[in-house]
């Protein structure tokens, strides 16, 4: 797909250009989405509020970028905002810094699904799932998100350390449950 | 390396996580997006109509002004005429023209009937009108205009006026009436000299003519007043008010082409037409960028001399600076005083309130007397009353601090105008108005050595004539 031209095509406002954008990146976008947030319809919630932002800003993107990783950008934000604004996920983002969790060496393969792995992901309490998320998926460093969510470094670093370490035993969990289900007990 | 390992393993995996939205989610994006557009289309139609409406309405009460003071002067020339004219006629028709004038008018009047006075009064008023021997048409010859319509409210006055006289005087005309009729004089016959006084067509003429030759002086005193009126001496004060509205901006020189951010103690960042990336550990501020402004104010003016004049003021100015910030930083006790530098894609409006002093001196360039053009220009002393600005931290942030900023500024303005309804009690003068503020706005900082800058169009309406 041409991605300049449906860009151009949008700033023109041509007639069907922002369905045809749509259409190419909603399922992307809604995955990013799903990961932020507890249930499906707060994930098109944000969806929703993403690609308005998308179709209002379109004309300051700049074709040196990839679009999707633009528009991804601006769904993570519009997540970030809709956790700090929606009052059903206000008060499980609250930080506390805490000691720094040893790092595990004995990393699993993970063999999930990306449906699966995405739903451990979501079961994360709000504040370790929001830092997991921005941390080991988008590749923001620590500073970073101690600028976008607020909190020193720190407590991004220890709550990440936490975070990862309870996805660890889940993973682990689940694929053990998953193998005994499929074999039966050894 | 392990860590990286997992989350190598982790961001693949959601890479490729898709869901396939629901339908409605679309047909809400463009509701939306549809009802933005119609939010912007009915700010953009109300703009439009204060702009024609405000100087449409303004333009229809000045015409109205206007016709006020030409129908007055046409009643004074005209009515003055006319009864100079009677009066001349009258010397050789036994003033019955001017007579028959005034009572025409009477009657053509739709003042209503109110009670048997008055209805007596009428009917004495066409009692005399069918023993008038003058017609029509030597009232026309007469030099006896009808006035206009509008002008009806100040002779309606006088003949109310002459009506009320005429009504008491058939009330004592009646009272002597009956004390003749009772008196031995009456019941031996009519007298014809008497009865010729007691006329009722005799007592309107004489009481008639008395009128005439006082509304007629009158007048001629009120035309020769306001020839010494209209003089207005050179040194009196006018008071008028002023709005302009337009673009402000910051920048470095004159015109503001020079507005890039700059950071005054950041060692070493990359200046960008966008802001909010990071450069290794330094953020950069995004540009700031034009807004809407506006200032609002009274001055007082004079001449100086007939074609300069000198002009103080007050007024209020809000000077208006884009910039982009990213999220509001919360959980820190002051959540809205900062934002974030990373991913800055808000607009943000710093707004910057003054209060100012200007002194100015306009003008007059060329000669049309019909739309006179004047060029004004001069200095103002403003003091900084409020402000929403942020400033900038490259570790990646904005935040509020007023005490950066310098609160008394200087600054220098120019205007070019033309004078609408020039020789109405209300001119109105508009034209294009430039402003530039010397001192700088902040000596560090965001704003570190940048100057105000505001371009638009200011309308002046002055008042006192």
């Amino acid at each position: 797909m041409d991605y300049n031209k449906l860009v151009k095509d949008n700033i023109r406002r041509r007639p069907g250009a922002q369905k045809q954008l749509y259409e190419h990146f909603a399922p992307m976008m809604l995955g990013v989405c799903y990961r932020y947030t507890k249930s499906l319809a707060d994930a098109e919630d944000v969806l929703q509020e993403g690609f308005v932002k998308v179709f209002k800003y379109i004309h300051q993107y700049k074709s040196e970028g990839e679009l999707g990783a633009w528009i991804r950008k601006i769904m993570v934000n519009t997540a970030l905002t809709y956790l700090k604004t929606s009052k059903k996920y206000q008060h499980d983002l609250s930080f506390t810094e805490m000691s720094l969790h040893p790092v595990s060496i004995d990393d699993p393969l993970i063999k999930l699904q990306a449906k699966e792995l995405s739903e451990l992901i979501r079961q994360l309490p709000t504040g370790f799932q929001t830092i997991f998320n921005l941390h080991a998926v988008e590749g923001y460093t620590h500073v970073e998100i101690a600028s976008m969510l607020g909190i020193s470094d720190g407590t991004s670093r220890s709550q990440y350390a936490r975070a990862r370490a309870l996805l660890i035993d889940w993973i682990k969990k689940f694929s053990l449950k998953e193998q005994t289900e499929r074999y039966g007990r050894k | 390396m392990e860590e990286n390992k997992f989350e190598k393993q982790v961001k693949q995996q959601m890479d490729e996580f898709t869901i396939q939205p629901s339908e409605t989610v679309w047909a809400k994006i463009e509701m939306q997006i549809e009802k933005k557009r119609r939010r912007g289309l009915v700010v953009i139609l109300s703009f439009l109509f204060l702009c024609i409406a405000l100087p449409g309405s303004y333009w229809l009460w000045n015409i109205h002004q206007q016709k006020l003071v030409e129908n007055k002067e046409y009643i004074k020339d005209n009515l003055g005429k006319s009864i100079d004219n009677g009066i001349k006629k009258n010397e050789k028709h036994s003033g019955q023209s001017k007579i028959d004038t005034i009572l025409n008018f009477a009657q053509k009047s739709n003042t209503p009937v109110i009670n048997e006075d008055e209805m007596q009064n009428k009917k004495n008023i066409k009692k005399f009108m069918q023993q008038s021997k003058f017609s029509t048409a030597s009232k026309k010859n007469a030099g006896i205009f009808p006035p206009k319509q509008s002008s009806i409210t100040s002779l309606e006055k006088e003949k109310l006026k002459i009506n009320g006289q005429i009504k008491n005087e058939i009330e004592i005309q009646k009272e002597t009436q009956e004390s003749i009729q009772k008196s031995p004089m009456a019941i031996n016959g009519p007298n014809d000299s008497l009865n010729e006084k007691l006329n009722p067509g005799t007592l309107l003429k004489s009481l008639i003519e008395k009128n005439i030759a006082k509304t007629a002086d009158t007048l001629k005193q009120e035309q020769s007043i306001p020839k010494f009126k209209k003089k207005l001496p050179r040194n009196q004060w006018r008071t008028g008010v002023l709005f302009a509205a337009g673009l402000s901006n910051v920048g470095n020189n004159f015109l503001a082409i020079n507005n890039s951010a700059y950071y005054s103690y950041d060692p070493g960042f990359n200046n960008s037409t966008s802001g909010g990336s990071p450069q290794g550990n330094f953020y950069y501020p995004s540009n700031p960028r034009h807004s809407f402004g506006f200032r609002v104010g009274v001055f007082e003016e004079r001449n100086i001399s007939p074609k300069t004049k000198i002009a103080f003021g007050l007024n209020f100015k809000s000077f208006r600076i884009k910039n982009k910030v990213g999220n509001v930083i919360s959980g820190t006790g002051t959540s809205a005083d900062l934002y974030s530098a990373q991913n800055a894609i808000n607009n943000y409006n710093n707004y910057f309130n003054f209060i100012e002093l200007p002194v100015n001196f306009k003008a007059q360039i060329g000669m049309n007397k019909n739309i006179p053009l004047s060029w004004q220009a001069g200095i103002v002393i403003s003091q900084l009353i409020n402000t929403n600005a942020l400033q900038f931290n490259p570790a990646g942030y904005y935040y509020k601090n007023n005490s950066l900023f310098n609160k008394t500024q200087l600054g220098l303005n120019t205007g070019l105008f033309a004078t609408l309804f020039s020789k109405q009690k209300n001119p109105l003068s508009i034209g294009p108005f430039f402003y530039y503020d010397v001192t700088h706005i902040s000596s560090q900082g965001l704003y570190n050595k940048k100057h105000f800058v505001f371009t638009g169009l200011q309308a002046e309406i002055l008042f006192g004539k």
